[in-house]
């Protein structure tokens, strides 16, 4: 039971997983994390699981600290403990990754 | 075979009217080729044009019975000044022609005339495919300039197609409508509305102004105003005598009553001579009715009662031996008359030796007062709702509120919480959150809270928490703030900085009605933090005064990012509302006049300090000395979850 499975090129194994659950169950969607380089990465995650291990696996993969990395659905904060049905999140939805900013003063 | 028929009283129609030889040749093209067959010039558009060029169009209806999709009637006059029609399902062959009857025919009228308001106008009709094509619209500029406009919205509103009408009236172009428009309280230009406008945005549009407010209040408020106007001449009118009569009835004192009678006194002494006068007149008359009466008594020796009281109504007929009851009368009369003048003429010094002579007089002035009384009270009621009516006028005199919200900006902190503030900073568990914000999903972590120690940069979890804070405060309080719409920090990231290349997409479903509640472009202004990789800055799209600005403690500025949110604005109007907005033209500033920061550390508190107090709508009167007060006041805020 794949909780979660990322894969660069979201194609052909994407695609054969989906043959084998249909999605017409709801069980399991396709979620896009998008960073700020413009990079992508591809889960695919049951809906009445929580976000925790997308996020946790996403700041693995780019190897930054789960702290210090905000998600953004559609502009709203995601909580790890939040899951794709609760957030009416549907297949191939995109979900932003942003470091946390800080600021004080430019060029002092 | 519609098509055909259509395109048939399109050629008749382009023959009997004078077209310009570009029109004209544009309907040979029609002519010669098929509607579907020709994809290279799109006939609608060039009828659309030709019909533009050469037709006055008055206004629009809906043809809710035309069988082929939406349909509009367009009253308008064709140059040869004949009325009018256009019609059809979609403008294929843009298909219309000439009125074929009088608008008064009752049959046609079922199905295309407007309403009786409109009968005597000309009528042509327009149709389009959904998205709506809407020429121009108005009813003729005689009528708009004649005194039915303001009565129009109410025919209207009664009708079906009143609303969408009625929008038309406003939205309508050219420079025959400027003086209707002026009218109509509104002062643009007539513009036209064009197939990017849908019939249900059209419809709502519509509604929204007649369903909220019925008339414009420029209208109501011209028309109380002429309504006043009216009183107020009618009011001048009857004033003379009431001026007395008011006198009189509250110049109880000594002074005020002799004034007065000395006033009443000459004017009348002036009437009593007259009938004096009159009087002396109709007397010599009786003497020498009453000598021949006398004379005849003497002679007939009838006693003089019986004649008197056989006698006939006739003065000066001194040829009758008859005498009518007038003559005694009159006789009274005389008498009465004579004191009273007499009286008169003895002045001021026992004027009026009984007071029913003047009391008669204040009884009659009196009579005047109810209607005095209910012409007050029609001019009061007029006053009032024209006070009414110019409050709910947005008239923004806020001097007094400033000072209250400036002041509510700088409340001091109570001991308690500045006990709180103290733990939430100081603290040893780093990692414990110290408040979450459920609707945004912000959790603060003392970790994060500390940045908020004095020399510390701010994160964007506070700022964006505070952002919260603030549309929470406006949302329960929206009298006293403005409407805005606060962004969180990632937005510009995601709208443009990240790729630097605009991105539309990347926010589209970010504003969503359906997450927010309500339309970007409806709000007064739109926050939107940015983050220039170490330094914070606000920028204002000023919606409601049209202009955009960039809010730098450092007195920084950076065209680009207004650039990026006029057009930004554009596009969600566009794509939300299905707006045009001209935000492009916008002005861009950069004041250098706002509160600047001193030292390295606080752009970030200038940020949200800045949000606040456009969010109360009061100028940016607070300086570097206030950060550490507005810091700690920060802290408590987040603490509460309750920005105040």
């Amino acid at each position: 039971m794949a909780g979660v499975e990322d894969s660069n090129t979201a194609g052909s194994a994407l695609h054969n997983e989906e043959e084998k659950k249909p999605l017409d169950h709801g069980a399991h969607i396709n979620l896009k994390v998008k960073g700020q380089d413009g990079g992508e990465v591809f889960f695919r995650i049951k809906s009445s699981a929580t976000l925790r291990k997308l996020m946790n696996a996403y700041c693995e993969r780019q190897s930054v600290d789960s702290s210090s990395m905000a998600f953004l659905f559609d502009g709203r904060r995601l909580r790890a403990d939040q899951t794709p049905a609760e957030l009416d999140m549907e297949d191939g939805d995109e979900i932003d990754a942003m470091l946390h900013q800080t600021g004080g003063a430019s060029g002092l | 075979m519609v098509n055909n028929l259509y395109k048939r009283r399109l050629d008749d129609m382009y023959d009997q009217s004078s077209l310009p030889l570009s029109t004209k040749r544009k309907k040979a093209h029609l002519s010669n080729s098929s509607p579907t067959s020709d994809k290279g010039q799109h006939p609608k558009k060039s009828f659309l044009q030709a019909f533009e060029d050469q037709y006055k169009i008055f206004a629009t209806t809906p043809l809710s019975r035309m069988r082929h999709g939406t349909s509009f009637a367009v009253t308008g006059n064709s140059p040869a000044g004949r009325p009018l029609v256009a019609q059809g399902s979609s403008f294929v062959a843009g298909s219309h022609y000439e009125c074929p009857w009088t608008p008064r025919t009752p049959r046609r009228q079922r199905h295309y005339s407007p309403r009786r308001p409109w009968n005597n106008h000309t009528v042509a009709g327009i149709s389009a495919r959904s998205p709506v094509n809407v020429l121009g619209l108005c009813s003729t500029p005689e009528v708009l300039s004649s005194a039915t406009v303001s009565e129009l919205p109410s025919h209207l509103a009664r009708s079906s197609f009143g609303p969408r009408l009625y929008s038309s009236l406003c939205t309508g172009r050219g420079a025959d409508w400027s003086d209707a428009g002026k009218k109509l309280g509104v002062s643009k230009g007539w513009y036209r509305l064009t197939t990017d406008m849908s019939e249900t945005r059209l419809n709502d549009m519509c509604r929204e102004r007649l369903v909220s407010k019925e008339l414009p209040e420029s209208i109501v408020l011209s028309k109380l105003k002429d309504e006043n106007r009216a009183l107020e001449k009618k009011l001048h009118a009857v004033r003379p005598e009431p001026r007395v009569s008011n006198n009189l009835s509250s110049g109880r004192t000594e002074d005020v009553e002799q004034l007065e009678m000395s006033e009443l006194d000459s004017e009348m002494l002036k009437a009593y001579r007259q009938s004096i006068a009159s009087i002396q007149g109709d007397e010599k008359r009786l003497a020498d009715i009453s000598k021949t009466c006398s004379n005849l008594q003497e002679a007939r020796y009838v006693s003089p009662d019986s004649v008197l009281s056989k006698a006939v109504p006739v003065m000066g007929s001194d040829s009758s031996g008859e005498i009518s009851d007038v003559v005694t009368q009159q006789g009274r009369n005389v008498a009465d008359h004579d004191k009273l003048a007499s009286r008169i003429e003895r002045g001021g010094d026992s004027h009026f030796a009984k007071p029913d002579d003047w009391r008669a007089l204040y009884d009659r002035t009196k009579s005047y007062d109810p209607k005095l009384e209910i012409l007050k009270l029609e001019a009061e009621f007029a006053e009032k709702q024209l006070a009414a009516l110019s409050l709910r006028r947005p008239t923004i005199s806020k001097a007094k509120k400033d000072v209250k919200d400036v002041a509510e900006a700088f409340t001091p902190l109570s001991e308690e919480a500045e006990e709180d503030i103290d733990d939430a900073l100081q603290g040893s568990d780093r990692s414990k959150v110290l408040t979450f914000h459920k609707k945004s999903s912000i959790d603060v972590t003392r970790a994060v809270m500390q940045c908020l120690l004095p020399g510390a940069w701010l994160n964007d979890e506070v700022i964006n928490l505070y952002m919260e804070l603030l549309k929470e405060r406006e949302v329960q309080e929206p009298k006293k703030f403005l409407k805005c719409h606060f962004f969180n920090t990632f937005f510009y990231n995601k709208l443009f900085k990240d790729k630097r290349s605009y991105d539309y997409k990347a926010v589209r479903r970010w504003t969503t009605q359906k997450k927010l509640g309500y339309s970007l472009s409806d709000c007064d202004k739109i926050l939107v933090p940015i983050h220039q990789d170490i330094h914070w800055c606000l920028a204002v799209i000023n919606i409601r005064d049209k202009k955009l600005e960039y809010l730098d403690s450092l007195q920084g500025g950076d065209n680009t990012v207004l650039k990026v949110l006029a057009r930004y604005i554009a596009d969600e109007a566009k794509d939300k509302d299905g707006k045009v907005l001209d935000s492009n033209t916008w002005e861009h500033n950069f004041p250098q006049d706002i509160p600047q920061q001193l030292n390295g550390c606080d752009c970030g508190m200038f940020m949200l300090k800045y949000a606040d107090f456009h969010s109360r709508g009061v100028p940016l009167s607070f300086k570097q000395g206030d950060m550490p007060y507005f810091r700690r006041r920060l802290v408590w805020e987040l603490l509460q979850l309750k920005a105040t």
